[in-house]
């Protein structure tokens, strides 16, 4: 399994304690919505040069994925926020593709984890 | 079941997933959320209805948290709701800032339930309490205003205006209300009685044993007795309801608008000032005096003066002779007689407008520490 779609199964069962079932499903869709936005959003501010716009797609990807325990995924975007803030928008094309990648695996586990 | 009551809350966060769970854990609490995905909307949400505290993220995109921040602390409507600021862990340099900028506490996200619950219980606590002692110092604050208003009331509206006389009086409270007082008694035959009194203490209790006061002089003077007989029977009545141990020094004077005679009784208060037509002070006879209200048996200086023609009869309380200045000198007897030797053709009312501006220029910076009560009355026959 690629590191990048693992979830912390403490952190998400603890939330799905606290949110209850349904409302976690309804989560877990919000963030695959959000992160495909979030992910191209990335992309686009590269191709703008626009370093503001890119970190702080980056910051709320690493925000949202950190509320469900993708520790790694987490880890990633904020290298990427802080690649950002440097403005050092030249070396993050890995990284984006990287993350891009990890999506449908992460987005796969999470609903799984809904059910288990 | 929950129990704690109902609050109302902004969740502002750029981050659907991170309003949703915050929503949640607050809503199973009981409160009641409205969220804002941005600055200018949570600006527009706070504009738009009352919240009790503010869930605030810092880095959101058109108007960031500090710019909320700020402006929640600007207006005045909105600088005591508390704010709690969210954000990352590595971020604690942002919450150092929105602290030092008036933000209540802080979560790092993801938010810890039990961190949320104690840290909003803790804000909603101090602005409870905060809310209680302030509509607690404004019910107090309308309390003494209507006190205020009360008191003033008692003193006369009108001035004596008899046949060769002219009146004039000022009371300006060191604190809301005071315990000073002044009044004039029509007592027939072109007499008037004048009293000055002025009781120990200020504030409110003090207002209230000078309203006591008040109703027994006024009671005994329009009876008729003489000066020292009012005194007497004042002193008498006090002492049987005088659980405070206050006192009050007092001076009841009849004036004699045919003769210009001035006859008085004196309880421990100032000696009346007596200025002849050409702005001299006259000395007077001044004998022992005590307080009303401390002892059965107690001392009344009493004397009877003629008001020289085109002269002046001053009564004070201490609160126009011993305001002191910056190098702690009263403004005194010294600097009271070359105010009414230079105003003494003005008229009465406004010599007591003269001797409150000359004491307010003496004292400066320093705030008023007693009541200053002025009566002055001008032989113009």
């Amino acid at each position: 399994m690629d590191p990048l779609s693992e979830v912390n199964l403490a952190t998400f069962q603890d939330l799905q304690q606290a949110m209850g079932d349904d409302y976690i499903e309804e989560m877990v869709d919000a963030f695959c919505q959000d992160a495909s936005s979030l992910i191209a959003g990335l992309k686009q501010a590269q191709q703008d040069a626009d370093p503001l716009t890119f970190s702080r797609h980056a910051h709320s990807l690493k925000s949202t994925s950190l509320t469900f325990g993708a520790l790694a995924f987490a880890d990633l975007a904020r290298e990427l926020e802080h690649l950002g803030k440097a403005g050092c928008l030249d070396e993050v094309t890995a990284q984006v593709a990287q993350l891009d990648a990890a999506c449908s695996a992460l987005f796969a586990r999470l609903k799984a984890l809904c059910h288990e | 079941m929950n129990e704690s009551p109902q609050y109302r809350l902004l969740v502002v966060d750029d981050d659907r997933l991170n309003r949703m769970v915050m929503g949640r854990y607050l809503e199973s609490e009981g409160h009641s959320v409205a969220y804002a995905v941005n600055g200018r909307e949570a600006i527009q949400q706070l504009q738009a209805g009352q919240f009790d505290l503010v869930l605030l993220d810092i880095e959101m995109p058109e108007m960031n948290g500090y710019q909320v921040l700020e402006e929640i602390r600007q207006v005045p409507a909105w600088r005591d709701i508390p704010v709690i600021v969210t954000t990352a862990l590595e971020e604690l340099e942002s919450v150092v800032r929105c602290i030092e900028n008036g933000a209540e506490d802080y979560l790092t996200k993801p938010v810890n339930r039990v961190l949320l619950k104690a840290r909003i219980d803790a804000s909603l606590e101090k602005k409870r309490l905060r809310d209680q002692q302030t509509a607690f110092l404004h019910q107090l604050e309308q309390e003494m205003e209507l006190a205020r208003k009360t008191q003033l009331s008692i003193l006369p509206e009108i001035l004596p205006n008899p046949p060769g006389f002219e009146f004039g009086a000022l009371m300006i409270p060191a604190r809301a209300v005071g315990g000073d007082f002044y009044e004039f008694i029509e007592l027939g035959e072109s007499r008037w009685g004048l009293v000055i009194g002025d009781v120990s203490d200020k504030g409110l209790p003090a207002a209230l044993f000078m309203t006591l006061t008040y109703s027994l002089v006024r009671a005994q003077a329009e009876s008729g007795k003489s000066p020292p007989g009012v005194l007497r029977e004042v002193n008498r009545h006090l002492l049987g309801m005088n659980a405070l141990n206050m006192f009050v020094t007092m001076l009841y004077g009849i004036l004699d608008c045919n003769t210009g005679v001035f006859t008085y009784a004196r309880a421990g208060h100032l000696v009346p000032s007596i200025f002849d037509g050409h702005g001299a002070p006259v000395s007077l006879p001044i004998n022992l005096g005590q307080p009303i209200g401390l002892f059965d048996a107690f001392e009344i200086d009493t004397a009877a003066i003629q008001l020289p023609p085109n002269g002046l009869l001053v009564l004070s309380s201490d609160g126009l002779t011993e305001p002191v200045n910056l190098n702690n000198q009263q403004f005194g007897e010294a600097g009271m007689q070359a105010v009414v030797q230079s105003s003494r053709q003005l008229p009465a009312q406004e010599i007591c407008q003269r001797l409150w501006q000359a004491v307010q220029d003496h004292s400066g910076p320093i705030e008023q520490q007693d009541d200053f009560t002025l009566v002055v009355v001008k032989h113009t026959g």
